[in-house]
């Protein structure tokens, strides 16, 4: 299908509106007398990608980034809430056309490659799945994909097992890009890898972000890797999105005090800094049983009152940005902030 | 050769001395250590970092003993005291584990047994380190506990390693690693499976176990900031040999291997637009060069660096490097012109 024409049609390239995704914790039916369990995964999240920004979600293990991704690709469906690509609506387009226009590349280059197959079957998949098309063209195809990531024809009758982590991340990029999508999710594409290799996989995903005018979701753990590559960013806790806006404001100064807290967690390699006491205590909560009010009260060093164990803090807009944070939108004036949600 | 602290009267704990270990494979012998020199002093926190392959955790489990088939130490020495650690047999072994030297690793979750409890663990060490009756031995384990941020040690004792959280169980590792009162702690990586604010609790308790016991700590990281937030001193790996040790502050601002400064440039950096990516991959270690193993990389490399393997050389008050054409400022021109490659 052309893209073009997809893209003029309708606005950003990802919109979330309300999303939540609940997993339920035991079959239903079993201990039908309880009220079912449910791991609230992602919990009301608001979301806009445009379609040639480089988006980052950052949070740590357990918030809710890589379901997002899967919900994102059709992998796991969402249990309330609006998901749009390009202004259609999730549920309205076929999972078939949904595939051909995002693509996303996996945290583990040595899990998400079959070794069973060479790397022409793996890259040329999305052809055979989506695309009637020739052998010989498919394999001119399979080709140029994998020259677009710096890796040659020669490769094609190889396999992963064959090949280097860097180099296996690589092919995994190949075949998300073989379909022109208009948009990849990336989850920790790089975390697997080492700095040195790190880097080339970094540089040729900023180069065919230019050379494509791609949108991306850049899920990592590594706010120095956010930093850098992102220009705007959603910090999530518990399933919720506690700050948003441009990263290079949230980094020059963070609102809300868990993201200021992951900012000063994060170790950096410069000369003269030393650690310090370490800026969060405790544990991430169970997302079972969740805190009631504001979710990081039990973490939080800037705790308030009562109020933040009580209510939950909306997403309003402040110095340019969205803050889910008691500190910043005193209770009294949470009515004026339900109206402009959108991020 | 990288005793850092020359000119005090001080001895090291523990000195690894050309240090050479292979890998006996069906290609050959894979020459995983080439010649490690490091020493470590009393009550200093010593990083090592370099990627992976590049022979990090094969030199700390040395420094244990922890070397089995296939591996195979071929030369060299690492001096504990008076004695040496790569003589020993498996009995003297056994003494200075956790006694003199204790090991912490990566995958605490992993590490622990899971089919007995914590305290069964726990008790076996400080069991295995002092005879001393039930309750001393028990009110010893709870100290140990405490001593790692740990609350309520009574039902911590009486739990399984999958009930416990990643950081619960690291610190389970280091109150292990600790009830000994060892000299020397050697951690592999022991946040590189937890997040940042996780992260930032383990090793802010691995710092006030070190204040304590006084103990020395050799850290294991491939995270260079966990290093430069950590260490005192910092040694660069690459390719089984050590390229550079000094100072943390000179290693970070100054480095004078080009390994380490094309390692410093590939980190993403708010001050930086495009990362230096470094070309060319790792030599084959069954047939290594002659040379600097480094030199296929690297673009100040001269014939001479193909032909002869580089000399450590003391660069800076306390920096050592092993090149032959170091990233040393001079007045010359030239020179500085070099280092802006």
């Amino acid at each position: 299908m052309n893209r073009q024409t997809v893209e003029a049609a309708a606005g950003p390239a990802v919109a979330l509106r309300g999303l939540k995704v609940h997993f339920p914790l035991r079959p239903a039916g079993l201990r039908f007398w309880e009220p079912p369990k449910v791991i609230k995964a992602v919990d009301g999240v608001d979301l806009t990608v445009e379609n040639d920004e480089m988006f980052g979600l950052a949070g740590e293990s357990g918030c809710g980034k890589s379901t997002i991704a899967r919900v994102l690709i059709g992998l796991t469906p969402p249990t309330h809430g609006e998901v749009r690509f390009q202004g259609q609506s999730l549920p309205g387009i076929d999972q078939s056309q949904l595939r051909t226009r995002i693509q996303m590349v996996f945290q583990d280059p040595y899990g998400s490659l079959n070794p069973r197959r060479t790397i022409a079957d793996i890259v040329g998949d999305p052809l055979v799945v989506h695309k009637r098309l020739p052998r010989a063209e498919r394999l001119a195809r399979i080709e140029q994909s994998l020259q677009q990531v710096g890796l040659a024809g020669y490769h094609m009758n190889r396999f992963p097992h064959e090949f280097s982590g860097g180099q296996r991340q690589r092919v995994a990029i190949a075949r998300a890009l073989i379909l022109n999508p208009g948009f990849l999710v990336l989850d920790e594409p790089t975390s697997a890898l080492d700095v040195s290799v790190q880097a080339i996989i970094l540089n040729l995903i900023s180069k065919l972000r230019e050379e494509r005018r791609l949108g991306c979701l850049f899920i990592t753990h590594d706010l120095n890797l956010m930093r850098f590559m992102t220009t705007r960013l959603a910090v999530m806790y518990l399933g919720r999105i506690v700050e948003t806006g441009e990263t290079a404001d949230i980094f020059k100064r963070p609102l809300h005090p868990y993201t200021r807290a992951l900012i000063a967690s994060t170790p950096v390699p410069k000369p003269g800094r030393r650690a310090k006491d370490p800026p969060l205590r405790g544990e991430l909560p169970s997302p079972v049983k969740p805190p009631t009010g504001c979710p990081f009260h039990t973490r939080c060093r800037d705790k308030i009152g009562r109020v933040c164990e009580t209510a939950v803090p909306p997403l309003a807009e402040v110095e340019g940005r969205m803050v889910a944070c008691h500190l910043h939108t005193p209770p009294a004036r949470h009515g004026t902030g339900g109206a402009r949600h959108a991020c | 050769m990288f005793s850092a602290m020359d000119g005090r009267a001080v001895e090291p704990v523990l000195e690894v001395r050309d240090l050479r270990l292979v890998f006996d494979t069906y290609r050959g012998a894979v020459q995983a250590l080439e010649g490690v020199d490091l020493s470590i002093y009393p009550g200093e926190c010593v990083g090592i970092v370099g990627e992976t392959g590049c022979g990090k955790s094969v030199t700390a489990r040395a420094m244990l003993g922890f070397i089995e088939p296939p591996g195979r130490v071929t030369a060299g020495s690492i001096r504990l005291g008076d004695r040496d650690v790569l003589t020993m047999n498996a009995r003297a072994l056994r003494r200075i584990r956790g006694r003199e030297i204790s090991f912490i690793f990566q995958e605490a979750k992993k590490a622990l047994n899971p089919t007995v409890t914590v305290g069964t663990q726990l008790l076996e060490a400080v069991g295995a380190h002092a005879r001393l009756s039930r309750g001393k031995a028990r009110a010893r384990a709870h100290e140990a506990l405490r001593q790692v941020g740990l609350a309520d040690p009574d039902r911590l004792m009486n739990s399984y390693a999958f009930e416990l959280s990643g950081g619960m169980a690291q610190r389970v590792m280091i109150a292990i690693a600790i009830v000994g009162n060892a000299r020397l702690l050697v951690a592999d990586e022991p946040t590189s499976a937890l997040d940042v604010s996780i992260q930032a609790q383990v090793l802010a308790v691995l710092r006030h176990a070190r204040a304590t016991l006084g103990s020395a700590l050799f850290l294991i990281t491939h995270d260079l900031g966990v290093a430069a937030e950590n260490c005192d001193r910092v040694a660069v790996m690459y390719a089984g040999r050590v390229v550079e040790m000094g100072p943390v502050d000179s290693i970070f601002s100054a480095p004078a291997h080009p390994y380490t400064k094309r390692l410093l440039a590939a980190l993403p950096s708010p001050e930086r637009d495009r990362l230096e990516a470094i070309g060319g991959t790792v030599p084959d270690l069954v047939d290594p060069p002659a040379g600097c193993r480094f030199a296929n990389r690297c673009g100040r490399a001269t014939p001479l660096c193909g032909e002869q393997r580089p000399p450590v050389v003391r660069i800076r008050s306390r920096q050592d490097v092993a090149c032959h054409h170091p990233l040393v400022e001079q007045t010359g021109g030239a020179e500085r012109a070099m280092i802006d490659e």
